[in-house]
């Protein structure tokens, strides 16, 4: 969701930055460990991957269409803080070099959208092992999307609360929880069905590409 | 400090002054001088942040003045200093994007200046992939695709990608390898 700038609170999205800049150093620093000749390369094209399937357009019953994001696709393949750096990545290239969202909301989408979705896809898709392949990963990926989903319309409900002047007139996003839940909520439950089922088809190919390569490698 | 690295602090502590301080005179000023530093931009510059925020802005807006008409309640100094905010912060954002080389204004970090650099240039090609797959699918086909046929579009365009992203993954460590990149310069 791209939020502009001057709809959140620097209430919010000050502490939203020492939070999201806290992750954003210990996943470097995880990452650093292993930024060789391969990883570097390699979360390059995955920054430039995620930000190519937010471009892709996918279809849902009754006409309407959601974007992927993908973040899930990559802390599947890769694992939770090579997704959570791409992401974030790709929302400081979108809202600096393409003006696709607020620097202000950078965090909160960072946050939500990014470590949000990749670590409760990774925990929910091991809880849900037992559960058949084509069953439990959609779901985890539908949950962990729902999450996010839950995470930003919380952050734009509250809004009005924590900045308004005397009279109670809001000076940022004017709308309250019991607006931004359903808005938010009610379109994502069925958008999130085709982020999830896309998920799905891109990790059995990806898993089925990465074990022939390895293969092919030993 | 480079210059490059000054214009983003710079634009850093507009955005947060201008969401701390609400005084509609404060945010008028701040865009007349952004508008008088654009030159001959301005006008692309004006248009470009109108029509990113046409949707979220214009339906919050009309939201919010219909729920007020509703309740007889005033609007217009909160539709108005909202709509400036927004205006002025992403009108600044535009023009930074427009004036700085933000590749050099980020690279206090070599990680982060090396992965922005290889991965808009990543982005560019994936972008024209898109669109010739775009207006591959548009000359080949006679009626509107059916909903499986766009879904299976889609999850073969998503596929196509993935390849093509493994594949370029390698041949960028080939190549930097190749040229002893990682000797050379020893990422932070």
């Amino acid at each position: 969701m791209h939020i502009p700038d001057g709809f959140i609170a620097p209430q919010m999205y000050l502490p939203a930055y020492a939070l999201a800049g806290v992750a954003w150093a210990h996943g470097l620093r995880c990452l650093r460990r292993q930024l060789d000749e391969r990883r570097l390369p390699l979360l390059a094209v995955l920054t430039a991957l995620c930000f190519t399937l937010s471009l892709i357009v996918i279809p849902l019953p009754g006409g309407s269409s959601a974007h992927a994001n993908g973040v899930a696709l990559l802390a599947l393949l890769f694992g939770l803080w090579p997704a959570f750096i791409a992401f974030s990545v790709v929302l400081l290239m979108q809202a600096l070099l393409f003006g696709d969202g607020g620097i202000t909301a950078l965090p909160i989408n960072a946050l939500s959208m990014g470590l949000v979705t990749a670590a409760l896809t990774l925990g929910l898709h091991k809880l849900f092992s037992r559960l058949p392949k084509k069953l439990g990963l959609p779901l985890a990926v539908w949950l962990a999307n729902m999450s996010a989903a839950l995470c930003v319309a919380v952050v734009l409900g509250v809004q009005p609360w924590i900045a308004h002047q005397a009279d109670g007139t809001p000076l940022f996003f004017p709308f309250d929880l019991s607006v931004t839940l359903p808005a938010i909520l009610l379109p994502y439950f069925f958008l999130n069905i085709g982020e999830a089922l896309f998920t799905l088809m891109l990790y059995r190919y990806a898993q089925r590409y990465l074990m022939r390569t390895a293969a092919h490698e030993s | 400090m480079n210059l490059e690295r000054g214009y983003l602090l710079v634009y850093v502590l507009l955005v947060i002054a201008l969401t701390s301080w609400h005084a509609p005179l404060f945010h008028v000023e701040v865009l007349l001088l952004a508008l008088l530093l654009s030159g001959e931009q301005r006008s692309q510059l004006l248009r470009k942040s109108f029509f990113a925020l046409l949707l979220f802005n214009g339906s919050v807006s009309l939201s919010y003045a219909l729920l007020a008409w509703w309740q007889d309640t005033p609007a217009v100094e909160y539709l108005l200093r909202l709509n400036l905010r927004v205006f002025t912060l992403t009108y600044l954002s535009f023009l930074l994007a427009a004036r700085v080389n933000l590749f050099k204004a980020l690279s206090f970090s070599k990680d982060l200046s090396y992965l922005l650099m290889l991965a808009y240039a990543q982005i560019g090609q994936f972008r024209q992939l898109l669109e010739e797959f775009r207006l591959a699918w548009r000359s080949r086909r006679l009626r509107p695709l059916s909903w499986r046929q766009k879904q299976r579009q889609a999850g073969a365009f998503g596929l196509c990608l993935l390849d093509k992203s493994l594949q370029r993954s390698e041949e960028m460590h080939q190549a930097m390898r190749s040229r002893g990149f990682f000797n050379d310069n020893s990422v932070d």
